[in-house]
């Protein structure tokens, strides 16, 4: 800037001025160019001369550093974002391992779910929730477990389930931001609901099935974040992943358990003949793996048209006093008369039910199921289920039952088959024995001088038996081969056998021969085959010297040794044409002294000790009149 | 950048003082080819086109090959458009965006 000289004019200061402002001008748009961005270098006047500082040189190096900061930012956000995902993650599989873990101890739904919810609810950070599973038959989603608010909602298990079931039918999650305000909660959720409490409900699936839902409530002020939905559904996935496993689980069980059953009634239906037996085990079975509190079986009897009550489980027994049924009359008649099932769910309604009136043994029970039992196509009675609470079959229960019902069929057929058979053979066996009788009879005709010798020696035969110690079924034996035990004798010719004076020895042979004869009659008889030792050996004796086969000692059967001592009894206790009956004591001293000769010695003594018995008696009454022992 | 300060205005003619016949010699410093240099230089083309073509005589000196040169007119900042005829010299600095202050600048518009 020019100094100004003292003696300046006024046109050189009017020049000075304007020069002045110009300079203030250029200066002022000189800023204000570089204020408005305008300018972007500047010449420094220096040491060295102009030089031109690049002011976007260092505005570009100022955004470069400002956009590496907001870079590194940006990296170490992302850090953190990946970090809190990973903490999450983290965080979600310790609890799914938790939940996975605790599961593994649970036997069954009823103790899985309330492990499932407590742990769902720790991993949330919240104590509020609850579990709700469609039911089997109904699809009724009932609460398996509640905690928290819940509680007072559930302990109703009629509550309504309106969020529920939106979000069962649609297999999404619902995130509630308030359950008091939420447009699907019932008016009973929000009334149960406190202010503040939101929340979400997501399914539990099983492949592609829904099984049931989950509630999770956080308490005000806490949102569920994207993470805790995220480790809800994980959960309930696992939870149905672990319900549908358990179900596997309790599905073959259960059906193990049936074969088990159904394997234990074959075994009694075809190792036991005894029907009573076989009903028993089966009634067991269905009280066990029916679920009936009661259980019945009636018998459907053709002949009178009734039902009788045949076994019985869980029922008292006074109430079966009158338990028989006539048809048409009970609902057990109805289902006898129809062939068909009859299931009434609530007995109490029934009261009225004239059919019910007479059954008023079954009004204490809630529901009532009867199927009959049908074999070969015909009735043979009727399996009856009684139930305290009320009960809905499902199709699995309906299988098992039919199966049960159909063996129950199996076995009253079978053991009517047994006993029709047990019949059969009484009634042939008595056959054989009339016929047996009969052909005794006829010897005693044929042989008049020995009449009534045989029912003589085979009743006393079977008394001395019976004090030897023989069984039963070897007395029946005895019995026969004493009726039959000169059957042989058929085979000698009349002048033989009823020839008046002594016999020739050729005729001794022959009339020997009577033994061996009985033998080739009988023999082809299979059922007569253990009755053959009386008519075959009866003609042995102790010592060998008796006839057919000389047979001795214990080689001779029992029955033949004791029937020999009697037949010898009797027969000299009796009057023949060519001489008189011997005296009692005269007989006995005869077989006391044939001991170990023609009797055996054992034989003899018990058949001594039964006469003293006998003569004891017979003294005792006042007869001295030696009489027979027997009628 | 290897361009050359120019110095068009060597033919310059006499002057004359009819402002309608006047001839503009303007001179505009740039410092290499920076945005602000390249967008005075387009922004001022734009103008002398637009406002009386052919009257205009345009000098660029990049004060990145002679710094020296910043001397003549004084120039501290880049870019500056100097008018260095008609007289007097008039100095726009900045990148010449705002027309109408350019306009005035030259003396081309009177000022408002």
């Amino acid at each position: 800037m020019p100094t100004r000289p003292s003696s300046a004019t006024a046109a050189q200061l009017a020049r000075e001025n304007a020069g002045l402002r110009a300079q203030l001008e250029e200066a002022e748009e000189t800023l204000r160019a570089i204020r408005s961005g305008e300018v972007d270098s500047l010449i420094i006047t220096g040491a060295e001369g102009e030089e031109v500082y690049s002011l976007t040189a260092a505005k570009e190096l100022l955004e470069a550093s400002n956009r590496a900061r907001l870079a590194l930012l940006e990296v170490i956000e992302e850090q953190k974002r990946t970090e809190e995902t990973l903490r999450h993650r983290l965080a979600e599989l310790e609890a799914l391992h938790q939940v996975s873990f605790s599961l593994r101890a649970a036997a069954d739904k009823q103790e899985a779910l309330p492990i499932l919810l407590d742990e769902t609810l720790a991993a949330l950070e919240t104590d509020t929730g609850a579990i709700l599973i469609a039911q089997d038959v109904t699809g009724e989603l009932i609460s398996e477990a509640h905690r928290g608010w819940f509680t007072n909602l559930y302990d109703d298990p009629a509550a309504p389930t309106g969020m529920a079931a939106h979000v069962f039918r649609t297999g999404l999650t619902h995130i509630v931001q308030e359950f008091r305000t939420d447009p699907l909660a019932s008016s009973i959720l929000r009334q149960h609901a406190p202010q503040g409490w939101g929340g979400a409900c997501t399914p539990i699936r099983t492949g592609d099935a829904t099984t049931g839902v989950m509630f999770a409530s956080l308490p005000p002020q806490k949102t569920v974040s994207s993470h805790q939905i995220r480790l809800l559904e994980s959960l309930a996935e696992m939870a149905g992943t672990a319900l549908h496993r358990m179900r596997l689980h309790e599905e073959a069980t259960r059906q193990l358990r049936q074969l088990q059953s159904l394997r234990s009634i074959d075994l009694a239906i075809t190792s036991s003949v005894d029907l009573q037996f076989t009903l028993d085990v089966l009634l067991e079975n269905v009280a066990k793996e029916l679920q009936a509190d009661a259980s019945r079986v009636l018998l459907y009897n053709p002949e009178q048209g009734t039902l009788e009550l045949l076994s019985e489980i869980g029922l008292e027994t006074k109430v079966m006093d009158n338990a028989n049924v006539h048809l048409g009359t009970q609902i057990a008649g109805r289902v006898a008369r129809s062939r068909q099932p009859v299931y009434i769910r609530q007995l109490e309604a029934q009261v009225a039910n004239p059919d019910m009136a007479s059954h008023s043994a079954l009004r204490d029970f809630a529901s009532y199921y009867a199927a009959p039992l049908i074999a070969k196509g015909k009735v043979k009675g009727v399996l009856e289920f009684l139930f305290w609470s009320e009960f809905e079959p499902n199709d699995d229960w309906l299988r098992f039952m039919d199966a049960l019902a159909g063996q129950a069929a199996i076995a009253i057929d079978n053991a009517g088959l047994f006993e029709g058979l047990q019949r059969t053979n009484l009634e042939l066996i008595l056959a054989y024995d009339a016929t047996i009788e009969g052909w005794s009879h006829a010897m005693d005709l044929r042989d008049k001088e020995t009449e009534g010798h045989t029912l003589r020696v085979t009743n006393m035969a079977e008394r001395l038996a019976r004090l030897l110690g023989l069984p039963d079924e070897d007395i029946v034996h005895i019995h026969r081969g004493g009726l039959l035990h000169d059957i042989g004798k058929m085979g000698v010719p009349d002048q033989i056998l009823l020839k008046p004076g002594p016999l020739t020895d050729d005729e001794w042979v022959l009339m020997r021969r009577h033994p061996q004869f009985a033998f080739e009659m009988l023999s082809p008889i299979h059922y007569l085959g253990p009755a053959l030792d009386i008519p075959y050996c009866h003609h042995e004796k102790w010592d060998g010297t008796g006839y057919p086969r000389g047979l001795k000692g214990e080689q001779i059967p029992l029955s033949a040794r004791l029937f020999a001592v009697v037949d010898v009894w009797d027969a000299l206790t009796s009057d023949r044409p060519y001489r008189p009956a011997w005296t009692h004591e005269r007989t006995l001293d005869h077989i006391r002294e044939q001991s170990g000769k023609h009797f055996d010695p054992a034989v003899v003594s018990a058949f001594l000790q039964m006469q003293a018995t006998f003569d004891q008696r017979a003294s005792g009454s006042g007869s001295q009149d030696p009489m027979p022992p027997y009628p | 950048m290897k361009r050359k300060p120019t110095t068009k205005s060597a033919q310059s003619k006499p002057l004359t003082p009819d402002p309608a016949k006047e001839r503009f010699l303007l001179r505009l410093y740039v410092a290499g080819q920076t945005s602000k240099s390249m967008m005075a230089l387009a922004n001022l083309r734009a103008i002398c086109d637009e406002h009386k073509p052919g009257k205009f005589e345009i000098e660029l000196i990049d004060l990145l090959e002679n710094p020296q040169l910043a001397r003549d007119h004084q120039i501290i900042a880049i870019p500056t458009l100097v008018r260095k005829l008609p007289t007097p010299m008039r100095k726009i600095i900045g990148d010449l965006s705002d027309t109408e202050r350019v306009l005035v600048g030259l003396d081309l518009r009177k000022r408002v």
